[in-house]
């Protein structure tokens, strides 16, 4: 492999300075070799969970996934509320960089006998790890938003609870959603920073959006405790460092006002079948990691359906919001009171098969981010950092028999999650008993009438439609 | 005196462009339109909105009810300003007016759009620095269900919610570029950082309806225009590697001109500082952009409608009885929320630079909102509807409790009302967060 300026591609003749020749300053040397023992050990893991769950990939999507989500070990964590929220979930950073640090001092003494001139070569290697890094990490996400599940559109159990009793990344999250098409904008930004370098010449552009990007999410994770500003974050270190490459040449353009004669730096290959080689690598490469990984999450959300969002449709014509205009516990009719902790207050039969009832109580709620999973049951999206005494429910409706056999999807114990998390495609309905067991009639179009059993009680429930049309739902126009 | 370092040639198409730049952003920059200086002369000194909106210019030929307001049509006035410039440009050709070289028109052309964007920037940063454009929700927005505001006011609150200095950092971010807009070399970076900003703020602009679409374009073009400058030789640098000399040609100042350039400069910055202490000092003696006047005393929180007796009969608890109220919310102004079965009539107008006026009802569809004030003579209150300011309530109120407020009276129609409410304890969510996630919600 010889190395050499790029300069096919210039017009004007330029003198021709191998990049490589000049001899860096010993501060750019030790400078170097901390910022490449940093930057390798935050992308490339040294422990080997990582390298075991890529080996076990059941299926192409999940090889492509663990993948795309490479990332360094996590040497240090702090388990307080900083560690996890604020500042010291940072700590990993600075236990990288004192190793960086050691490894640079040592590096520097072993090499003190003949010590290397200049690492452009290695520096251009450093930059294809960071560039490769950042564009799978990007492109994951922005696949994501652009078909666009990462934020789903808000339920109607959404649109009928108070804005005080969101978490702030409830809120956050909602207000993405609730506008698809912006929603799908974002995801194209990001796959077009991620692909943007995968070529050099566009590198600074895609490092700079990657930067904005970045910046900002991790700053907003922040703002509303969306709890992955840590990997938002990484990016943003990561883009950093590519942008500087470009920064002695631009600053002295812009603020010096010189001459530039850029003296950026590529290999170049001497052989016929090396060039084709790396072309065919190349190729491959970026058409798997756009066209094909794209296909991947198209045929994840639209064919097997496996979103945040529920996808089992609910029972036919039935969705809306009703008043609950007659409750009867075990015989004893509970008239409409907004204090009672009993009594349902409304119900929302949501237009996949979540029904939603409200009382005046407080729960235990999830509070995490709510991921995309297999069965609609473990769909927790839609209930996760909801409060103000909501139950959501997942039903199995037995229309034959207008039997609906109704669980409560806020009562997921630790160990099912957790077998969740190891064991894809578990049914976590199993050996569970369904915690409202009812019978539905449908006497008109607009009124339900349950009855049955939760747990020990026999309820029986009126439910009344009411027609509504959220503001949030309106679009204005002119003739507004 | 002024002076061109190096003199470039142009192009006749480049010439024309540039002559019609300049008419069109004359058009769009230079305050031409007599209601500028109506504003102007009409400003309170010590009202930061009405200083505001002069650094918010932006003409309009056509105004009214027939213009579109949204869409592409609504980019009409553009149209207007181009077909204008075109005849400005063409006219130009006539050389009667061509009397400085291009060069130095090109320049005096960027210092125009620096200063204007610059300007147009800079309110709007200290606005979100003090955290006043988009203020927190207020107690009443707690307890609205989150599909009975307009999306406008969903985007409002929650960037209005965000923590770690989230709106205030995009405040700075703004400032910055804008400070960076008014040195020459540091243009490129304050365009380039305000072209990103503003590209989020125009596509927010359009998800949420936000209302103020046109006005953030406009800001972006100049941006984009700014940026347009020097891009070609950033991306013969980082793209392509080519031998690169810096921007052609700069003008260079001197006696007089000199003079008069300090001078601007001094007083766009002493402009600024003057309005940034004015917000500030507004923030921390009111509630802005919420009324300034204390509500009833002790009385801010959620309460519970126990009883409700309207003309002598008692209204039993309902979700749907069209009279009895629900629930109240007493914020810490004069503002009195309540919770009806009753369509509101939604204000579905723009969130606007209105000081004290109805920010809080804009934009919720959920609770009707009542502006009181304590009449002394009949020791009572009287509740103003702002949707229909012909109804009120005249109420006494008693405290036999804290917890516990009793409210009787008469509306407009002589209807008699007598109420009980009791304050409720709520922990918010929103307030105690996901931090802790032992706790019931």
């Amino acid at each position: 492999m010889q190395v050499e300026t790029l300069t096919r591609r210039t017009k004007a003749p330029i003198a021709t300075i191998l990049a490589g020749s000049q001899a860096w300053k010993p501060w750019q040397l030790i400078g170097f070799r901390i910022a490449f023992i940093f930057y390798v050990l935050l992308i490339i893991p040294v422990d080997g969970e990582w390298y075991s769950s890529v080996v076990s990939s059941k299926i192409i999507f999940d090889f492509f996934n663990t993948m795309m989500r490479i990332g360094g070990s996590t040497f240090v964590r702090i388990n307080t509320e900083s560690g996890k929220w604020g500042i010291a979930s940072y700590a990993n950073w600075a236990a990288v960089f004192l190793i960086a640090l050691t490894g640079a001092a040592l590096w520097t003494i072993l090499v003190r006998k003949g010590p290397a001139k200049e690492y452009t070569r290695l520096n251009y290697l450093l930059c294809v790890l960071i560039r490769y890094r950042i564009a799978v990490g990007i492109l994951v996400f922005g696949f994501m938003k652009f078909y666009p599940v990462q934020m789903p559109y808000p339920g109607l159990g959404s649109l009928e609870t108070n804005f005080g009793d969101f978490s702030g990344y409830k809120l956050y999250w909602h207000s993405i959603g609730l506008v698809p098409w912006y929603e799908v904008f974002l995801g194209c930004v990001e796959i077009l920073a991620g692909t943007l370098l995968f070529f050099r010449p566009t590198v600074f552009f895609g490092a700079v959006l990657n930067f904005a990007v970045l910046y900002n999410i991790a700053h907003a994770n922040h703002a509303y405790d969306g709890g992955v500003h840590v990997y938002s974050a990484v990016t943003v270190l990561f883009s950093s460092y590519l942008i500087a490459q470009y920064i002695p040449d631009l600053w002295k353009l812009l603020i010096k006002e010189e001459e530039v004669v850029p003296r950026r730096y590529v290999p170049l290959f001497t052989q016929h079948w090396q060039r084709v080689l790396k072309t065919l690598l190349k190729v491959v490469t970026v058409l798997s990691l756009t066209v094909w990984y794209g296909y991947l999450r198209y045929e994840l959300h639209y064919i097997t359906k496996e979103t945040k969002a529920p996808s089992t449709p609910g029972l036919a014509h039935a969705q809306g919001y009703y008043h609950v205009t007659t409750f009867r516990v075990n015989g004893t009719e509970l008239p409409y009171n907004p204090l009672d902790s009993v009594r349902w207050q409304e119900v929302i039969f949501e237009k996949y098969s979540t029904l939603v009832y409200k009382v005046n109580k407080t729960k235990r709620i999830p509070l995490d981010n709510g991921s995309r999973q297999e069965n609609d049951i473990d769909r927790e999206y839609e209930l996760s950092g909801i409060g103000g005494g909501r139950t959501f429910l997942y039903y199995d409706a037995d229309t034959l028999h207008q039997k609906l056999s109704l669980y409560d999807k806020g009562v997921l114990n630790t160990r099912i999650r957790k077998d969740r998390e190891k064991n894809r495609g578990l049914d976590t309905k199993k050996g569970r008993l369904p915690d409202l067991l009812l019978h539905y009639e449908r006497p008109s179009d607009q009124q339900i009438i349950l009855s049955g059993l939760s747990g020990k009680d026999s309820l029986y429930v009126v439910l009344d439609r009411v027609e509504k049309q959220y503001p949030i739902h309106i679009v204005r126009t002119n003739s507004k | 005196m002024t002076t061109i370092t190096q003199p470039s040639a142009w192009k006749p198409a480049q010439l024309f462009a540039l002559r019609f730049a300049i008419c069109y952003f004359i058009i769009q920059a230079v305050p031409l339109d007599w209601k500028f200086y109506q504003a102007l002369f009409h400003v309170r000194a010590g009202h930061y909105e009405d200083w505001l909106r002069l650094t918010a210019y932006y003409p309009t030929f056509l105004s009214g009810s027939n213009t579109p307001l949204w869409g592409i049509a609504s980019y009409i006035n553009w149209a207007v300003a181009a077909g204008l410039a075109l005849i400005g440009a063409f006219l130009w050709q006539f050389k009667v007016l061509d009397v400085l070289p291009a060069d130095r028109y090109y320049y005096l052309l960027r210092v125009l759009l620096r200063y204007r964007l610059a300007v147009g920037v800079l309110g709007y940063g200290l606005l979100k620095l003090i955290w006043v454009q988009l203020p927190r929700p207020a107690l009443s927005d707690l307890y609205t269900a989150y599909g009975d505001f307009l999306p406008w006011k969903v985007y409002y609150h929650t960037t209005g919610v965000g923590k770690a200095y989230y709106e205030q950092t995009i405040g700075v971010l703004e400032i910055i570029g804008a400070v960076l807009l008014l040195f020459r070399k540091t243009v490129v970076f304050g365009a380039f950082l305000l072209t990103l900003l503003l590209t989020n703020i125009l596509m927010a602009n359009f998800a949420y309806s936000l209302g103020h679409h046109l006005y953030s374009s406009y800001l972006l073009v100049l941006a984009l225009v700014l940026l347009s400058h020097d891009l070609p030789n950033i991306v013969n640098i980082v793209s392509f590697n080519r031998k690169t000399s810096p921007a052609r040609s700069r003008l260079v100042f001197s006696g007089n001109f000199l003079r008069i350039r300090k001078g601007l400069q001094i007083a766009l910055v002493a402009f600024f500082i003057f309005l940034g202490s004015l917000i500030f000092i507004s923030f921390k003696h009111s509630d802005i952009p919420y009324p300034s006047t204390p509500g009833l005393k002790d009385a801010y929180g959620y309460y519970n409608v126990k009883s409700f007796i309207y003309n002598g009969i008692t209204l039993p608890y309902s979700p749907v009885d069209s009279l009895r109220w629900q629930n109240v919310v007493f914020e810490k102004w004069n503002t009195l929320s309540v919770k009806i079965n009753q369509p509101v009539k939604i204000n579905l107008s723009i969130p606007a630079l209105e000081g004290e006026a109805n920010y809080e009802t804009l934009g919720n569809g959920g609770r009707h909102y009542y502006r009181y004030s304590a009449d002394s003579v009949h020791s009572s209150l009287l509740l103003r509807s702002i949707e229909d300011p012909s109804c009120f309530w005249r109420l006494a109120s008693k405290r036999p409790d804290n917890e516990t407020i009793l409210l009787f009276g008469t509306n407009e129609q002589q209807d008699t009302v007598s109420i009980v409410l009791e304050r409720q304890h709520h922990r918010f969510l929103l307030e105690e967060g996901r931090r802790n996630i032992q706790q019931k919600f």
